[in-house]
Parts: structure tokens; C-alpha cells; sequence
């Protein structure tokens, strides 16, 4: 072997154990990353399961029992997240309604946290109990909190929803509509109501329409987030759409709400089938 | 980065080997090494860093960038040399900022990192904090 050859040699010879060397140090570097995401990721899904069970004490029990039948349903995307179903009473009214707080997961679920306690705010201490005033209330609210902290991110956060209050007098339904829509039931037909396009936290002062429902005679209200329509599923993969809603509130007309309820909850597993869940879903139905 | 010559306008080549050349910056105070191979072995690792050492002094250089872009291999103990010793004799000239340039491939980013973690954990005694190291895509980032 010439000279000029050996050197050769032995440079690839050292460069090879350098590689060898790379790739040892290197499989336990990623090794260590890996077991720190672990541990990470471990930390992450206690904390997150720890925080649902705080956040499932939101959904309401519906007692007492001024309505005939009602029936919330909250499945948040990823444990915890922005859906929230609101119940409360107040001298003679029942004021319910659902929230759907902009994205999901962690930011959701502080945003729905905040958003419910607002709701109890405004009508527990600020004894506003009027659906469009609550709204604007709640709207100003979400306004005056975030100008404290003017990140143009945060600023798009809100909620869209529905707020109605029921007058146990009169049984008139006061309703308004905050980018979400309100179906009700009367004499056997379903009537969609489409929403306000306003949201909370959206346009800078804005304002929501009140609507009132008679509801002396039997009624059935049905509101719900985006994430029921929006799931993606069936045979080709499309959104579950509200024409899908409606034909399955008709097409289970004769049962009860509950059993209305379990067929949508099992209508939308199916649908759903190994994908997964797009967005945070609830939804609520009541027969006044 | 391309491989550096002396028909470019902001770098003066003074002195280069099989392995590595060194040039300045002309448009500041910034002494450039740039690898010619893919390897380069300890002993020719060693004496172009003397030699930028010495150009450093010369030159008042108070930042350094390394061009490593055409490595595919480093060699661990030349890196443990230049981090404990030569970076640190830098410091004491007042040269204490550098850039690097790293080849695009992702698992020789992991290996760096793995590389300089190693380092950090055997030399607990040698103050890091002493210079600041930036990576970056090309020379014109710096310029």
C-alpha cells in the first residue's frame, strides 16, 4: 500500500469510528428526550384528567325539575374544552343555555370557565335576567377582560351561544341567539330559528335580539354547539350537517327527550365511527 | 453556505488547508472558518483553530462564524477541545459571540445537540454562559 493510500485508510478508519461514536451518543440523547416527553406527557394527561373532573361539575343536574324532560349532553374534543351547558334559577325564572367558547382543549375550557362564571355574575349579582341584556352584559364583560391584556390573539376569543329564560308565570320562553340556533317544537312541527350573527367577544359593542316563545302550549327546545353538525363521519367521510339532525329529532318524535337523546348520542358514535372527534359537542333539549 | 473563495466581496481568505479555510469578514470584526470535507481530523481540526486563534488577535475579531455545512461527521474529542478550551482562550481576546452554520440534515442537528449536552455534563467546572452561539442558514443573516 503506497503512503498516500495508508493515510487514506486511516482517515476513513477514524471517520467511521467517528460515526459510530455520533450515532451511540446520539441514540442516548434521543433516548433521554424520549423518556423526558414521557414523563412530560404523563404529567400532562394527570393534570388534564384532574381538570376534567373539575370542569364535569359544570354540567347542571336540572333539578328542580320545572321542566317536563331535559337532557344536556357535553363531550369535549380532548377531555376538557369550550362546550358548556348553563342551568340556573332566579325568583321565578329558569334561565338555561348553551356555550360554545372559541377552540378547544386547554384555552377552551379556561374561556368556558370564565364564560360560566360571568353567566352566574350577571344574574346572581347583577339580577340581569333578560336573554339579550344578558348577552350584552356578557359581551362587555368578555371586552373589559381582555382589554386589560391587548394581545390581538386573545382579543378573537369569545363564545357563541344561546341564553333563554323561562317565565314559570307566564310560560313565556325569552330567548337570544348569539351566533347559535334555537329549534323549538310546537304542535308537531320543528321550527329552526337562525341565530344573531354577533358573537361574545366579537364585534365591539354589540347587541342581540330577544325573541319570546308562548310556551302554554307542550314545547320542545333544542340548542346545540357546531361541533354536532360539524362532525366529520359516514360513509364518505362528510359533516354530519343540521338536515341529519333534523331528520333524526323527526324520525324519533314519538320517544321521549332522554330516548331521543340516547338514539342522537348513538346516531353520532356511528357517524363518527374510527374518526375522530372533530370539535367539542354538546347540546341540550328540553320539553317545557 | 457555498464554498468560500477570494473573488467574494465581503471575505479576505488568509489561510486555508485540505480541511478548513479561514477568512475575514471585510464588513466586520468577524473571523470565518468554513469545513472543506466532509471530515476533518482532529490534528488539522487543531492546528486551523491555532491558527484563527492567532488571526483573532490580529485582527480583532469579536465574532466567529463556523461554517460546518459540508460535515457529515464531527469528531467528539475536537469538539469537547475547541469547547472547553479553545472558545474559552477566545473569550479572554473578547471574542465571545459565534454562529454556526450546520449541514440541512436533521439527525446531525440531534447529534450536535447529544454532543454538546455530553460536553456540558463531563465539564461542569467550564462556564457556557461565557459565550453566546447562534445558529444560523448563511453568511448574510450576520452581515
Amino acid at each position: 500500500m503506497q503512503p498516500a493510500e495508508k493515510e487514506n485508510v486511516a482517515y476513513y478508519k477514524e471517520q467511521l469510528s467517528s460515526i459510530k461514536q455520533m450515532f451511540s451518543m446520539t441514540t442516548k440523547h434521543l433516548q433521554e428526550v424520549q423518556d423526558e416527553l414521557k414523563e412530560k406527557n404523563n404529567n400532562i394527561s394527570q393534570s388534564v384528567a384532574y381538570a376534567q373532573k373539575i370542569q364535569s361539575q359544570m354540567l347542571p343536574s336540572f333539578t328542580p325539575k320545572v321542566f317536563q324532560e331535559t337532557y344536556g349532553f357535553v363531550k369535549q374534543r380532548d377531555l376538557i374544552g369550550g362546550d358548556f351547558i348553563y342551568y340556573s334559577t332566579s325568583q321565578d325564572k329558569v334561565i338555561f343555555g348553551l356555550m360554545d367558547c372559541t377552540g378547544h382543549g386547554v384555552p377552551g375550557a379556561l374561556l368556558s370557565m370564565m364564560g360560566y362564571n360571568f353567566i352566574n355574575d350577571i344574574i346572581h349579582s347583577k339580577h340581569i335576567l333578560e336573554p339579550a341584556a344578558l348577552l350584552k352584559e356578557l359581551d362587555r364583560k368578555f371586552h373589559h377582560y381582555f382589554s386589560h391584556h391587548a394581545d390581538e390573539k386573545v382579543m378573537r376569543d369569545g363564545m357563541d351561544g344561546v341564553i333563554c329564560t323561562f317565565d314559570q308565570k307566564t310560560k313565556i320562553l325569552h330567548y337570544s341567539m348569539a351566533g347559535r340556533p334555537l329549534w323549538f317544537k310546537q304542535n308537531g312541527v320543528w321550527e329552526k330559528h337562525r341565530p344573531d350573527r354577533n358573537s361574545i367577544g366579537g364585534a365591539f359593542n354589540a347587541s342581540f335580539v330577544e325573541h319570546q316563545l308562548d310556551c302554554n302550549h307542550p314545547t320542545e327546545v333544542f340548542v346545540f354547539s357546531d361541533g354536532l353538525s360539524d362532525q366529520f363521519g359516514g360513509e364518505n367521510d362528510k359533516k354530519f350537517l343540521t338536515k341529519r339532525i333534523l331528520q333524526h329529532l323527526k324520525k324519533y318524535d314519538s320517544l321521549n327527550v332522554q330516548g331521543k337523546a340516547e338514539k342522537l348520542n348513538q346516531t353520532i358514535e356511528e357517524w363518527m365511527g374510527d374518526n375522530n372527534q372533530t370539535d367539542d359537542i354538546a347540546y341540550l333539549l328540553t320539553k317545557i | 453556505m457555498a464554498q468560500l473563495n477570494q473573488q467574494d466581496s465581503d471575505i479576505e481568505i488568509l489561510w486555508e488547508d485540505e480541511f478548513i479555510l479561514i477568512a475575514d469578514c471585510t464588513e466586520k470584526p468577524m473571523g470565518i472558518a468554513q469545513a472543506k470535507k466532509e471530515y476533518i481530523p482532529i490534528e488539522n481540526f487543531k492546528t486551523a483553530f491555532h491558527k484563527a486563534r492567532e488571526l483573532t488577535e490580529q485582527k480583532n475579531w469579536n465574532s466567529f462564524l463556523f461554517d460546518k455545512s459540508k460535515l457529515n461527521v464531527f469528531h467528539q474529542p475536537s469538539m469537547e477541545w475547541y469547547y472547553t478550551e479553545w472558545k474559552q482562550d477566545l473569550v479572554k481576546l473578547g471574542l465571545s459571540n459565534h454562529y454556526k452554520i450546520l449541514p440541512a440534515e436533521a439527525w446531525f442537528k440531534a447529534s450536535v445537540e447529544a454532543g454538546i449536552k455530553d460536553i456540558k455534563k463531563k465539564y461542569p467546572e467550564v462556564d457556557f454562559s461565557a459565550f453566546k452561539v447562534s445558529y444560523i442558514d448563511s453568511l448574510s443573516e450576520v452581515l
